[in-house]
This record gives C-alpha cells, structure tokens and sequence, in this order.
C-alpha cells in the first residue's frame, strides 16, 4: 500500500522574478508501506524541496501530494498529515529549546494535545529507545548534551510524536564514526520497533545502498532513477556524471570487472562482493582474459 | 626544519588550579615542514582544542607550543604566528567577514597592512590556487559548501602562510564538497606547505604521511596510517573507525582469501584481488 | 517566509551608479532622503519620480528588485495611509458618519490627499534608500561610512571596528534569514503553529524559534570571533585597504544631477509655492 503518493509534482522558487528557480519538475512516484525508501542527488537537485512538500512545509504547486492517503493541497489535512510524517532535519539538534531534554522532546505530543499520561510515556519510551535513559537525561538541559547525544535528543522529539513515517536527512552529517554508527544502528532499531516506513536522504551511497529496499536519483529536479540498489548502481556511468558516485564495493567490483572478471551480479555491499571473490576464486572460472 | 613544536602541553578551559579539568594531559610532538599529518580521535577528545593551540588562539595552561620559532605566549609575536599558521574552520558561513568573495580574501593581508597592489596580485593569485577565479566577484553566500571553503582557504593563502590546519573543515560538507577541498589541501602540500587536517573521515587520513590520533586529552599514537589501521588495539580504543577498504580487506582475509594486511588504498586491493583471481 | 527579502542585498552589475564613490552615494542618498521631506505638490513627486526611474534604469538594476524593497513595507505604508485618511478632519469634506457619541467618522480632501502623499513619500523614500544597497557591495558601503565617520577618530570613537561590525552584520543577513526558515519548519513539523491564539500566546509560540536561533547566533559568533583573531584581525595600526575609495569625474555629475534634483524640489516649495496649481489648474 502507497502512504505517499507523489503525481506530476513541479514546485518553482521565486515565481516571475529574476532569481526563478524550478526545484522540481514533473516528478511522479510512490513510497509503499513498510519501504526503506533512499533518496540521493546532488545538493541543489530538489531532494530537499521534495520532502518537504511530504509533511505540507511547501504546498503542491502544480500536481498533487497524498500522504497516508490525505491531500496535501487541503488545508484541513496539514496538521494530520504533519502529526503522520516524521522530520528529521540537517542537523536537527539545532531545534532543541526547552530547559529540559524530557520537555523538548515533550513539545510535539503537547502539540498534538496528548492527555499527559500519554506524553509522559512517550517522552521516556523515545528517550529510551535513542540511547538515552529518561532517568539519566530527562531533567538535563540539552544545551549540555555532546554533539552525537543532541542529535538524538532531537531524534526521540520527532519519534515521541510516533509518526507512521520517518524522514531523515543526512542524520549522520558532521558525527564521529562512533556517533555515525550509533545513528545508523539506530535507525534500524527504529524501522524494526516504531516506524517501519523510513526516508532516507544521504551523500553516503555506502549506507544507502546498504539500507534502503528502493532508491530515488534526482537530478535538476527530475528523477533520474528510481529502482532496487542493485539496479541503479548498475548505471554506473549515469551516477558518476551525476557527481553523486558509486558504494566503495560497486566501484572496486568495476575496477575488477574493467580487468576481466566476470561477475554474476552488481555487487553494492562488501558482503556481496566478497561472496563473489570467493565463488569466483573456489570456482576459478571468473576469469576472462 | 620544525614548524610545530608541542611540548608538555597541558590544556584547561578554567583559568583556576583547582576547577582545573584538561582537555589535553600533556601532549608532545613535532612537525616539520612540508609534512601531511591527520588528527583524529572522538568527538571531545581534544583535538578541536588541540588545533586552537597550534596558531595561538588558545595559550597551553602548561607546557610551550612553539610555531615557526615563535612561541604562542608571546604576546608581540602572536600576529607572527598567525599569518603563518592559517586555520580553515568547520563551518563556512561562520567564518567569512564580507559579502563579497574577493573582499573576503583580502580581509586578512588588509590587517597585516599589505600594501593594496600586493593585496590584488595576492587575491588574484589565491583564488588561481583553489580554483575559483571566476567567482571573485561573486555572493559568498550563494555558493556551494565546497566553494565555500576553498574562498576560506583563499582567505588564509592570501596571507601567504607556511602551515594550514584544517578544523574538521570538510564535516560539514557533501563528498563533492570534501574531495575539492581536500584536493586544493593535497596541491598545497605539494608546494611545500605544511597541512595539519583534524577530521573523523578515515578517507582523509589515508591521504597524509602521518596520522596522530588523541584519546581523552592523550596522544595514544603517532604514526603512519598504514600503522594506525593495523593497531586494533588503538582503534578500538580511541573509538576509531577504519576506512571502508580496510574494512573490506579484513572481511576477505576472515574469509580465508589472503590479501595483505596493510592495504588501505581502493587500487592496491584491487590489484592484490585481481592476482589472486587470476 | 522569508525568502523573497531582498532589501539590502547587492544586486551585481556593471553600471554608472555601481561604480560611484560610496561616500558620494551615502551622502547623496541623505540629500534625497531630507529632499523627499520637503516635498509638498503633486508636481514634485512626479519630478521625484522621474528622477528615480533615470536612476534606476542607469543602475541597471531590474524593477522588480527595486519594488520588491517597497514590497516588504507595503502594509506599513498603507496603514499609516489610512490612518491618515480617517483622522485628517480638515478640508473640503466627501464622506461624514456619527459612529458613536464620540467618534466621528469623516473623509475630507486633505485627507485623501495627505494619504496619497504620504504613500508617495514613502514609497519614494524606500525605493530610493535602496538603490544604495542594491548597487553597492557592503563592503564598499561600510568602507563608505568608515571614511565619512573619520573625524571621529579625533575622540577616540573606534570607528573601524564600528565598520567591521557593519559589515559583518550585513553579511550575515541572509546566513541568520535561511536559518530562522530552517528552525521553522523543524518546529511547524512538530505540530507548533505561530498564527492562533491571543497576542501572550502568539510571543509564547516563537520561543521554540528565538532560543534556538539566539544559541546559534551565540554559536556563529564565537566561532566568528576564532577567525577573525586567525586571520590576524587588529594586528596592526596601519591596516590597509584592496581598493582604496576614490573620487572620479562620475561622482561630480552624480552629485551636479541630485543637486539640480534637489533644488527644483525646493525652488517648487519655496519659491514658486507649489507648481501644482500651473500644471494641473483643473484639480486644485
């Protein structure tokens, strides 16, 4: 089942002025229930105008945008749709204001008008879940946080709102490679446990090709691409020329396939291309000269 | 010839004996010139604070930090130190001064009171080197992440420095923005100027010569990268990451297929995967 | 929200305008200013005008960025017109109603006619404020008034740190503008709105969005103050400048034109006592 529904979407900035901008152009797709959904493009191709039509940021200019079957064009529809769509921005951590980590991360369900038993539960349950215990954190100011524990504060303020799905954006920009892997360990925890539809928008091709189930390309507002991981880093030439690249193990199986080996299957994962090497290596056929 | 010399430096954002807590524990190294040298460690380790220490902004609560010579605690050579020691920092919107890309460049050889025709050769000059000519008159603004940095970098070359340290300057930037700036960081050294680039991105670190990785105020190694990424004990221990093809290297020899231990570079494990495939 | 600002952004052209002395432009630009007050016929405001379309098509600045200054301020001007309008109570009058006891509702033509000006006034004083800041770089703008501010130098006033904090503070216009629209949304998707409630719970509802934009400027300050200390500022008295202000032939005829401007406004009000009645007998 779609929980969004993008049909013929084109959005300009700065309509008849000398800065017009068209972000997006004719764009048309679907995110399926359940769907680990990655978005890649360079920085300047519309992804970010895109998702932020997903919880009514920016209203559909032309075509139209369904979100858990809600309209995006009605007004009535903003608040659900926005209460339904998760956002995690760049560097969310600069959204947090409260005195307390347990009230900020309280600030949507208050929004949504919870009974305060509810958002008492939620705010601990999302505390929790982010790695940071109600009983230690909650009474801290999240002024105080380290760079990686802010940045799941903010997390757990988006997922205590409970969304049905989750948007992210570049989470794991600027962490350290503990704070990354936190992050990304994270995000599965989350897709397991809270919120099985996830966006992801990342420049790492490594870790969206390791997670998503589809993957969207967008170029100068256009979709480029939208297939399977396996299927668009087929196109090898088309992501390089995109500036956008290839997963470190898609590039190393190109470099060996340049030299004559034979592979079954593109490879996105070291996973995968090690089980290649091997089957390859046992059967000693991979070759061609 | 020693551009950077750390001696005993300890480091405490409070002023006071007692509420003293360091963020460096005494801390010693050298670099000479013309080296690539790489620090790393976990957020809050003290590199940032480390990096401050290297062009005077922050004086060592113990020990001497001496740059080109000039030791950082005095007061009357600090400008010495300074337009040789230019810093690039993390995040390019805070650290421009003008609207304009070339009257930003300009901002730092002004204050040191160049004369205004060496100032344009100098503008024209630093913008050639980072490849951004053609934005000299541009909105600083309006550009990209990458170009950001790199009118950032111009802004120190025009001061004509002998050192560039990076603060995790490529953090905050997406990999096209990473790989300009770290090919005008690899130009540079090239010519012969010092680079000290602070970064959690193991790419980055398989590029320099050298790599110090800090651990809770602690220097717990110096060395080569190539050294670094075997030392699982170090790594594990100032919570470091490998680089992805090292990750891949160990995964095949857990497999069974031998490559070497030490490869970090994409095109060597490739040529090492190829002979034995072939 | 904030997207379409545009006033005090520098538009890059190549013009005449562009390249004027910055200090002529500052002070020929208060010239205009205190001119604009003076003005009281109809026959005036259109010279102004005039005046100001010459000087915008010179600058080669589009309209469009030019109106879109006035833009930002239209409602202030509209209201103050029909504040105007309601509480001139002398003149000929056109409309008249007894609201309440004390409240008299009346139009007359002083009225209307102060309110028409009144809008003329300010949409000629904006319009033309921002030709300044469209055709010159802040940079050339605070070196402007570094240079105009000078003799204060005599009692100590800091005045180049006074630039550089102008400077500055321009510059990070648009960083602090994108940023304010960051932090809204990410609060609007948390479910805040900004535009229900009473006037306590409105100011109530932009906390989410000035603490963490005050933390932030806090942030970028610091870090600002990092770079400019690594980038040697104040390391010496004699501080020098890429490109030094100098007078051109340019600048004499800019400043003979708004001069001619000028007096014909004043000639119009003071010695002629109002040109209006010449030109448009049939009106007045």
């Amino acid at each position: 089942m779609a929980v969004i529904e993008v049909k013929n979407l084109s959005y300009v900035y700065s309509k008849k002025t000398p800065y017009e901008k068209k972000a997006l152009d004719n764009v048309s797709f679907e995110i399926n229930e359940g769907e680990f959904f990655g978005i890649v493009g360079a920085t300047g191709s519309g992804k970010s105008t895109l998702i932020s039509h997903f919880n009514v940021l920016n209203k559909p200019q032309t075509g139209s945008v369904k979100v858990l079957g809600m309209d995006c064009s009605e007004k009535k529809n903003f608040l659900a749709v926005r209460f339904g769509v998760g956002m995690v921005f760049q560097y969310p951590e600069y959204q947090l204001f409260e005195d307390t980590v347990a009230k900020d991360v309280a600030f949507g369900p208050k929004n949504m008008k919870l009974p305060k038993e509810e958002i008492d539960r939620r705010v601990k349950e999302s505390l929790d879940l982010v790695g940071l215990p109600y009983e230690v954190y909650g009474e801290r100011s999240p002024f105080e946080l380290s760079g990686g524990e802010k940045r799941r504060a903010a997390i757990a303020g988006v997922i205590a709102m409970e969304p049905k799905i989750l948007v992210l954006d570049e989470v794991a920009a600027g962490l350290d490679p503990e704070g990354r892997d936190e992050i990304l360990k994270l995000i599965k925890r989350l897709q397991k446990e809270k919120c099985p539809t996830i966006v992801l928008i990342s420049h790492n091709m490594d870790d969206i090709a390791a997670l998503s189930d589809r993957i969207l390309v967008m170029a100068n507002g256009k979709i480029e691409l939208l297939d399977t991981p396996k299927e668009v880093f087929k196109n090898v030439k088309k992501m390089t020329d995109l500036g956008l690249g290839l997963p470190t193990a898609t590039g190393m199986q190109v470099e060996l396939a340049s030299r004559g080996v034979k592979f079954d299957d593109v490879c996105v994962t070291f996973d995968e291309l090690a089980s290649q090497i091997e089957k390859i290596k046992a059967g000693g056929n991979g070759y061609v000269s | 010839m020693s551009q950077e010399e750390v001696k005993n430096v300890k480091f405490s954002y409070s002023k006071k004996e007692e509420n003293a807590v360091y963020a460096l524990k005494g801390i010693s190294f050298v670099i000479e010139k013309g080296e690539f040298v790489s620090v790393v460690g976990r957020n809050g380790c003290g590199k940032s604070t480390l990096a401050k220490l290297l062009n005077g902004l922050f004086e060592p609560s113990s020990g001497k930090v001496t740059v080109c010579g000039y030791d950082t605690k005095n007061e009357d050579t600090i400008f010495e130190i300074r337009k040789r020691a230019g810093m690039v920092f993390q995040n390019p919107d805070n650290q421009m001064v003008a609207t304009i890309v070339e009257d930003d460049i300009a901002f730092g050889p002004e204050n040191l009171g160049v004369p205004p025709e060496e100032i344009e050769i100098r503008v024209a000059s630093a913008l050639d080197t980072v490849g951004m000519s053609e934005y000299r008159h541009a909105t600083a603004s309006k550009l990209s992440g990458g170009q950001k940095q790199r009118i950032a970098i111009a802004g120190v070359l025009s001061m004509e420095p002998e050192i560039l340290i990076f603060d995790e300057a490529t953090s905050m930037l997406d990999p096209k923005g990473r790989g300009e700036v770290m090919s005008v960081a690899k130009k540079l050294n090239a010519q012969g100027i010092t680079v000290i680039n602070i970064t959690h991105n193991m790419d980055e670190v398989v590029m320099g010569d050298r790599v110090l990785a800090l651990n809770d105020g602690q220097l717990v190694f110096d060395g080569t990268p190539k050294e670094l990424f075997k030392d699982v004990e170090i790594l594990k221990r100032a919570k470091l990451d490998l680089p992805p093809v090292a990750k891949f290297r160990n995964m095949l020899i857990e497999r069974g297929i031998k490559v070497s231990e030490d490869i970090l570079q994409s095109n060597e494990l490739v040529e090492e995967i190829w002979q034995l495939l072939k | 929200m904030f997207r379409d600002i545009s006033f005090g952004q520098y538009y890059p052209a190549s013009s005449p305008v562009h390249r004027l002395d910055p200090r002529i432009k500052l002070i020929l630009t208060v010239l205009y200013i205190v001119t604009i007050f003076f003005i009281e016929t109809y026959f005036s405001y259109l010279v102004t005008f005039v005046f100001l379309i010459v000087v915008i098509l010179l600058s080669r600045v589009p309209m469009l960025s030019v109106l879109k200054s006035v833009k930002g301020v239209i409602f202030l001007v509209l209201f103050a017109s029909v504040l105007n309008l309601f509480f001139v109570k002398t003149g000929e009058v056109i409309y008249e109603k007894q609201i309440t006891s004390v409240w008299h509702f009346m139009i007359t033509w002083d009225g209307v006619h102060n309110s028409i000006k009144l809008t003329l006034r300010l949409i000629l004083l904006i319009a033309g404020a921002s030709i300044i800041t469209l055709t010159t770089t802040p940079m050339r703008l605070t070196d402007g008034v570094e240079s105009l501010l000078k003799p204060l130098k005599l009692v100590k006033f800091p005045v180049h740190d006074v630039a550089i904090i102008m400077s500055i503070a321009l510059r990070f216009i648009p960083t602090l503008l994108e940023e304010t629209n960051k932090i809204i949304n990410a609060q609007k998707a948390r479910g805040a709105s900004f535009d229900t409630g009473g006037i306590f719970k409105r100011a109530k509802a932009m906390l989410p969005i000035l603490i963490p934009l005050f933390v932030s400027a806090f942030r970028r300050a610091d870090e600002l103050a990092f770079a400019l200390d690594s980038r040697c500022y104040n390391a010496t008295e004699k501080r020098t400048k890429m490109k030094k202000l100098k007078m051109h032939f340019s600048d004499l005829v800019a400043t003979l034109i708004t001069a001619g401007y000028a007096t014909v406004i004043f000639l119009d009000r003071y010695y002629f006592m109002g040109l209006d009645h010449m030109f448009f007998p049939e009106v007045f």
